[in-house]
């Protein structure tokens, strides 16, 4: 379970996140859409421990920057991180001795499945942009996360890594854990979301549940909020 | 109309002076340095008149090497295709100049005249030695901007002729690689030659008994033999060696030397213009790939990524971190990234540090070969090597990882991460200290005490500025311009050495322990405690990626 309670960060006077409350049930996965500079990245950053807040992020039960929140959050940025001087089984190598975890045959499956076995003893710095997003999502799911963050997950990928990853996403859904996936691309999303939060502004300008009804459709939703002028902060549930 | 290279240059010109009217900061900065620069001035006139004036062939030796030595570097880096922070071109000049209808010899001579100003603004450091060659060779200011002229002509003609072997061999490895060999080999006759003069010296000093060897009458016979092969055949080396020459020619007023020099660099440019110019296709396509590797390199300072140095072909060898776990995984991890980038223990900007200071033992302990118990020459050895230490002195891949959200998000203490995370670095400088400290005590005749205890006092400052580093990382990790993050950097280090030195130097004025062992003890004992201290305050560094601006 992910809960943020009354996030609000600023930069000097400017506010990047004002207010923001939400949560992300076991076995559910938000959504965080929005327009370039609505603070999408921001929250994310605030909710994998990486900025400075005020407000409250618990990850199951116990506040962000704590050991034990550490150990179940998994963090995708939105800029792959990779080390330009280990080998990609090597990443895998690192991130099991740092979260002190044995499961060599999840790393493996892990890579397969994103087709980077055959390219595990390749240097970081030589994968292109793509592996290096593929390497860097294998990175933050080896550990078996109970909350996972994905920024911008699909930008640089191929269309096999694309649905590969989606399958991951339902997997993850099926297992338990608590998705939030931050992203420009609606209809890579349409099919798979539980809540959906539209940001604007630093603020969500809407949120919506996906109840497997008729309604109005993500895409619509979003086009009528960030170009239609619907007042910030109202809520439109579904 | 105005030629659109001048409206260029003039525009940037107003532009950056703009700039520093806009931002207070940068002209604190510029005001901070140019104090700093009158008062080494004035230091130096005040302490001037106790020594005797050492012979100007020393300093026309001295410049023959450091020319030399920095000439060697930018030719080299320019030839594999690198441009370090200051390329000829930018990658606006690629993009906007190269595909307007300007001619291209008009671009390259904008280039080159830009190149220039560069270089000699990057001598600047230079004019902080007053102090030192006012003191020993009664140096002045006017003779200061001419060593300053001559560094910047020898970084100048090094990207220069760097540009002409680079166009004339491009796309050809062999060529390229001949072009190297060529230099290493000159490099290598120019350095045998050298020794070979050196060491009869050596040996004739120490006369019949073999013990006195590397005592200082021995080194003082070499130093001399050097001195004298430096400034008679040294100045001939090509190109950097030349500006040696004519700097070298106008201080002792040989003017056929300054003559001959000017000639051998107006052919050498000459030369060089003409391959670039000449040559069968433009070189646009040679100069493109160093504008964007230094585009890039100046993007990832920007974003505050620092560059990684690293071969272009990685040795992988064997794979596996095989050790570590929870924070030990970073240090075991560092460890093997510092094998595959070629880095076993020191950078390379170590070693020219370490050689340049067992170089000053040498010259130390001839020119206060009269002080007792060369108390004095090893004051003034472990004084410069601290100072140096201040540039020297890195965080390693401490600040990789900082780039990076793996060392945030792993569940460990903050504390417990900044401990191994920086272990490679304070690993690594006291195998520094110990390479440096032995021969240095061996060379000034120092006891085994006082040996031990330098290598302490150097780890000490290691510890005193790692924390230091850290330090400035999370006060001033936010601050965007490096400059003024190298300006917070060395005003923080110099004030954290305040206790160390204080009570360094009480310990050594009141004499109470023989030859500089007080000086040592006073060191270690107050800079151990700082730096732990400082470790201790920032154990949180690593909680927020905000914390240190990344």
């Amino acid at each position: 379970m992910l809960s943020i309670s009354g996030v609000t960060k600023k930069y000097g006077k400017n506010v990047a996140n004002d207010n923001i409350s939400f949560a992300v049930g076991d076995g559910q996965i938000g959504i965080l859409l929005g327009p370039n500079g609505a603070g999408k990245s921001t929250i994310i950053k605030c909710i994998t421990g990486l900025l400075r807040f005020t407000g409250r992020v618990e990850i199951n039960g116990a506040a962000n920057n704590t050991i034990e929140a550490k150990r179940q959050l998994g963090y995708i940025p939105e800029m792959p991180a990779v080390y330009d001087l280990l080998t990609v089984a090597e990443h895998m190598e690192f991130i099991r001795r740092a979260y002190k975890i044995q499961d060599e045959a999840y790393s493996q499956q892990l890579l397969e499945r994103l087709e980077l076995w055959d390219k595990k003893d390749k240097l970081g710095k030589e994968l292109s942009k793509g592996m290096q997003q593929k390497l860097s999502i294998c990175c933050a799911l080896c550990h078996r996360p109970r909350v996972a963050v994905f920024d911008e997950p699909l930008v640089g990928l191929d269309p096999h890594a694309i649905k590969e990853l989606k399958n991951i996403f339902r997997e993850l859904k099926r297992d338990g854990v608590s998705v939030l996936i931050s992203t420009h691309m609606i209809d890579s999303v349409e099919d798979y979301w539980d809540v959906a939060n539209i940001m604007m502004n630093g603020r969500f300008a809407a949120t919506k549940l996906n109840d497997g009804g008729e309604g109005q459709s993500l895409e619509d939703l979003f086009f009528q909020i960030t170009e239609g002028g619907s007042g910030e902060g109202s809520g439109v549930g579904a | 109309m105005k030629s659109p290279l001048i409206y260029l240059t003039a525009v940037k010109l107003k532009n950056q002076l703009k700039e520093a009217v806009k931002h207070p900061a940068k002209l604190i900065y510029v005001i901070v340095i140019a104090a700093a620069l009158v008062l080494s001035t004035i230091g130096g006139q005040v302490n001037s008149e106790h020594l005797e004036l050492r012979p100007l062939q020393e300093l026309t030796s001295i410049m023959v090497l450091f020319y030399t030595m920095m000439f060697l570097m930018t030719f080299i880096n320019g030839v594999n295709g690198g441009a370090g922070n200051y390329p000829m071109f930018t990658l606006s000049d690629v993009s906007m100049l190269f595909p307007s209808p300007i001619r291209p010899n008009k671009v390259l001579f904008y280039a080159l005249f830009r190149q220039l100003g560069l270089s000699l603004l990057l001598g600047f450091f230079l004019l902080f030695q007053y102090n030192w060659l006012h003191g020993v060779y009664g140096v002045e200011y006017s003779h200061l901007l001419l060593i300053v002229l001559g560094y910047g002509l020898s970084l100048f003609l090094g990207q220069v002729c760097a540009m002409a072997a680079y166009t004339r061999a491009s796309g050809n490895d062999n060529a390229r690689r001949l072009v190297k060999y060529c230099v290493y080999g000159i490099t290598l006759v120019f350095v045998a030659a050298l020794l070979f003069r050196c060491i009869p010296g050596l040996v004739a000093s120490a006369g019949d008994s073999p013990e006195e060897l590397f005592t200082m009458g021995g080194f003082s016979g070499a130093l001399d033999a050097g001195v004298e092969f430096l400034s008679a055949v040294g100045v001939f080396f090509p190109v950097s060696g030349w500006a040696a020459g004519l700097i070298g020619g106008v201080f002792i007023g040989d003017y056929l030397l300054a003559g001959i020099s000017v000639l051998l660099i107006l052919a050498a440019f000459a030369v060089a213009i003409l391959l670039v110019v000449k040559n069968k296709n433009n070189y646009y396509e040679d100069v493109l790939q160093s504008a964007e590797v230094a585009q890039s390199a100046i993007t990832a300072k920007k974003e505050g990524q620092p560059a990684e140095v690293m071969p272009k072909n990685v040795r992988v060898g064997k794979t596996g971190i095989g050790k570590g776990n929870g924070s030990s995984a970073l240090f075991y991890k560092h460890l093997l990234e510092n094998r595959r980038s070629g880095l076993l223990i020191f950078s390379k900007m170590s070693i020219i540090f370490m050689l340049i200071i067992i170089g000053c033992a040498v010259l130390y302990g001839v020119i206060f070969a009269d002080e007792e118990g060369n108390t004095a020459a090893f004051v003034a050895v472990f004084t410069m090597s601290t100072y140096m230490q201040i540039f020297s002195e890195s965080l390693g891949r401490f600040n990789w990882e900082l780039s990076k959200p793996y060392i945030y998000m792993i569940p460990e203490s903050p504390f417990k991460k900044l401990l191994w995370a920086t272990a490679e670095t304070l690993m690594a400088d006291c195998v520094e200290a110990a390479v440096i400290f032995v021969p240095v005590s061996l060379i000034l005749g120092l006891g085994p005490v006082e040996m031990v205890l330098c290598i302490l006092a150097r780890i000490s400052f290691s510890l005193l500025f790692t924390s230091g580093n850290i330090l400035v990382e999370r006060i001033f990790g936010t601050v965007r311009s490096k400059g003024l993050l190298l300006f917070f950097y060395i005003i923080s280090l110099m004030l954290l050495s305040l206790p160390g030195v204080g009570l360094g130097i009480a310990l050594l004025s009141l004499e109470l322990l023989p030859g500089a062992v007080g000086m040592l003890l006073g060191v270690v004992a107050a800079n151990v405690p700082v730096a732990l201290l400082i470790m201790f305050f920032c154990r949180n560094l690593l909680q927020y990626a905000e914390l240190n601006g990344k």
